[in-house]
């Protein structure tokens, strides 16, 4: 192929390409408006409008609340990590329920724990919303006494609380 | 006659490869048209793109599959879309690469991966499947190109 011929092939290889690009933003942008499931273009955070993953301030726990609670034993909390993560250290006396395990572990782990506990979901922290996953799985489920502590592990290490480690 | 045997067999690749491409982008697009909000929430765990990005292209990519899938199977502007195809496979290789390198689980958004061995498998999972797809890409590309130049080499 000659270097005319190249060049007229990646001159259709770049207006092909970019006429399937427009037409996606043109039909995406169309249909996402046009849609009510569709999402704000515009807004930042996408978690603030996900419903999978929103804590609604209802839900929401600080972490000064949760160590007086913590204090009085009368929460459940629930460590929303990996059991290796857990092991390395979670709240003293918190129930590993790993959501990715959420299946097969829920009865062993719920079971002994009535409907109306305060249970008390966790998971690394801000970014991660693995606890707020927990958290709506139990409601759900009957639980109508569930809080997730946002700040999650690394919050509560910040401010140097107790921790209990499987070794 | 030996390029007409040559011409052949990249046809026949093409067609089969950009068949299975196509039928891949057209079942990945669908779901992620339809639960915009579910598939911002995977961008989002990607740590990847800046928030002002994320819900932008939990909009259009889904469309750009979906239209790539569409003009795969039916075989029209082929330099163009498995050009993108290529790029677009690429991309989300590289992504997920970065995200092992760096430990983060990409199910959950967390850095977890060193210590969940689930984790882990799923990951491994996921860049081997995304390998095949990009060498499957570059190869529909490559033989795309050579059709080019055979049909090229045919008019002089």
């Amino acid at each position: 192929m000659g270097r005319s011929e190249k060049s007229h092939f990646w001159f259709r290889v770049f207006w092909q390409a970019l006429s399937v690009f427009l037409l996606a933003v043109i039909l995406g942008m169309v249909i996402n408006m046009s849609c009510s499931t569709g999402l704000n273009p515009v807004r930042p955070r996408v978690l603030e409008q996900s419903s999978t993953a929103d804590t609604s301030p209802a839900f929401e726990i600080t972490l000064d609340e949760a160590f007086s609670i913590f204090n009085t034993g009368k929460a459940v909390f629930l460590d929303a990590r990996s059991p290796e993560t857990y092991d390395n250290g979670h709240i003293p006396g918190a129930l590993n329920l790993p959501w990715n395990e959420f299946e097969e572990r829920c009865d062993k782990v719920l079971g002994p724990v009535p409907p109306d506990t305060l249970v008390i979901t966790y998971c690394d922290g801000e970014g991660c919303p693995l606890g707020d996953y927990l958290a709506e799985e139990l409601t759900t489920g009957g639980y109508f006494n569930v809080r997730v502590l946002t700040s999650g592990w690394i919050g509560w290490i910040k401010e140097g609380f107790p921790l209990e480690k499987n070794d | 006659m030996f390029e007409d045997k040559r011409k052949r067999n990249f046809k026949f690749s093409i067609l089969i490869v950009r068949l299975l491409l196509g039928l891949v982008f057209l079942y990945a697009s669908v779901n992620k048209i339809i639960y915009p909000a579910a598939f911002a929430e995977v961008v989002y765990n990607y740590r990847l793109l800046p928030d002002f990005l994320i819900n932008i292209t939990a909009i259009v990519l889904p469309w750009i599959e979906f239209l790539l899938g569409l003009l795969l199977i039916s075989g029209l502007w082929l330099p163009g879309v498995s050009f993108l195809s290529t790029l677009l496979m690429a991309s989300f290789f590289a992504a997920i690469v970065f995200n092992v390198v760096r430990g983060l689980d990409v199910q959950c958004g967390c850095f977890t991966l060193s210590t969940n061995h689930n984790a882990q498998t799923r990951m491994a999972w996921y860049i081997i499947r995304d390998l095949l797809f990009v060498i499957l890409s570059v190869y529909l590309f490559f033989c795309v190109f050579q059709i080019q130049l055979a049909e090229k080499a045919d008019t002089k």
